[in-house]
């Protein structure tokens, strides 16, 4: 994987799986079925993976711990109809209003935001922080779902890394080697002023947007405890071949081009440069159509990204970032639930040939498997095997 | 807009529940289900 990372052509094309609840189907349970369980829970979850040859893990475990939201009497994630994947019920927050931005001329703007942030958690669990009292009972109440899922991710887990499989982000420990990095835009969009608002407030006060995404950034810097000493972060990747950072991109296309540098990209600079000058790689997990913001990355380190694309169409986004970053790319959820496998290995053996040669490429689906009937289970697994051997030199 | 002040925290209610005798949690359990409860519900995603 190093090779294929470094730009120089490795002898298999590596194939990574991005995956969250939709293993579950996989395994042909539904998470309900299994979720009281942590053995059976773990043994459903990872089962993809013994079935499955893949070189990396995007995810590693990635389940709410669902039950303990449920102790909480909070409804910010709850399990879908197909009783298997989890619904992040964002559309029915009550975000703050466009005076949230007066707040940061009132005092100290990073105090501000950690006030703002305390009231966001009190409003995901209301029931949580009516009393004292209610809260602790409740908490109480939800520390055996919390044990039953630490126990479930800690068995996956072990078999994941049984397996060899190298883990991007590891969701059970909510770490990546590299720091898990959402900018502030997207932080202000999915949590503060909510889609329509972040929006709209990129056009009528585009000043007021800047300067609290500076704050979010400012307060990220003095909670997270970044790196910023290279020799340091050389250190502590000393015994890591490929150390990885993973940057989830969700507001990012909808910033304008003319915004991109000032609303994202120095605040990802500033984070990752020292990260990646002591040899991290980092996992641009892209959301939505991104082809016009891919020239941005072009004054990176040559090979210190890896790019997965959405919705772009990847021959495109390969004509900008070749020879520069890795492609991470393939068929798509919808070839792979509504195609023939002839469809899927077609289009995949078109990928491997043209992104392939010379490095550069990790070969994956599109989007992030979630729900039971994302894909056709056949199809992905024929389509996989084929990756695998016709990767091989 | 204005921010409320608060009478109690998010981390005096955790470390209230996990040291209920009651739930016979052990020294080194209990550290974990304290900073990992309170990641969990703090961690705004």
């Amino acid at each position: 994987m190093k090779k294929a990372f470094d730009l120089s052509e490795p002898e298999k094309v590596p194939v990574n799986l991005q995956t969250t609840t939709w293993s579950y189907a996989y395994a042909k349970v539904t998470q309900a079925e299994v979720l009281n369980d942590p053995l059976k829970n773990a043994q459903a979850y990872t089962k993809v993976y013994d079935d499955i040859e893949v070189d990396l893990s995007t995810f590693g475990i990635n389940v709410m711990p669902i039950r303990v939201f449920e102790a909480l009497k909070s409804d910010h994630y709850v399990l879908a109809k197909d009783d298997t994947a989890i619904v992040h019920s964002q559309a029915k927050e009550d975000y703050f209003p466009a005076e949230v931005y007066d707040l940061l001329s009132k005092g100290n703007s990073v105090e501000t935001i950690g006030k703002l942030i305390d009231e966001i958690t009190r409003r995901i669990y209301p029931a949580l922080f009516e009393t004292k009292e209610k809260g602790v009972q409740l908490l109480k109440e939800a520390i055996p779902p919390f044990l039953n899922s630490v126990q479930m991710k800690q068995t996956a887990d072990a078999h994941i890394t049984e397996l060899g499989i190298p883990i991007i982000f590891n969701a059970f420990t909510f770490e990546s080697d590299a720091p898990f990095f959402f900018s502030p835009f997207t932080m202000l969009m999915d949590q503060y002023r909510g889609m329509s608002g972040a929006l709209t407030d990129l056009r009528r006060r585009p000043q007021q947007v800047k300067e609290m995404c500076d704050a979010i950034h400012e307060h990220n810097k003095q909670t997270q405890n970044f790196m910023t000493d290279v020799e340091e972060i050389k250190k502590k990747y000393a015994e890591t071949p490929v150390p990885f950072g993973l940057n989830i991109l969700n507001a990012e296309c909808f910033i304008p081009t003319k915004f991109f540098e000032d609303y994202y990209m120095k605040y990802f600079k500033e984070i990752y440069i020292p990260y990646i000058e002591a040899g991290a790689k980092i996992y641009i997990l892209g959301e939505g159509k991104l082809t016009h913001t891919y020239d941005f990355y072009n004054d990176l380190p040559k090979g210190s990204l890896l790019i997965h694309t959405d919705e772009d169409d990847p021959f495109e986004v390969y004509a900008k970032i070749k020879d520069r970053h890795t492609l991470c790319t393939g068929p798509s959820l919808s070839l792979l639930k509504y195609g023939t496998k002839e469809d899927c290995i077609d289009y995949s053996k078109k990928c491997i040939d043209a992104f392939a040669p010379g490095g550069g490429y990790l070969f994956m689906h599109n989007k992030t498997l979630t729900a039971a009937r994302d894909v056709n289970c056949d199809n992905l697994k024929a389509t996989y095997d084929f990756a695998n051997e016709y990767g091989r030199k | 807009m204005e921010l409320k002040e608060h009478d109690f925290t998010l981390m005096e209610m955790v470390q209230e529940a996990t040291s209920d005798p009651a739930l016979g949690l052990p020294d080194e359990l209990k550290n974990v289900v304290t900073f990992g409860l309170y990641a969990m519900v703090s961690t705004i995603l």
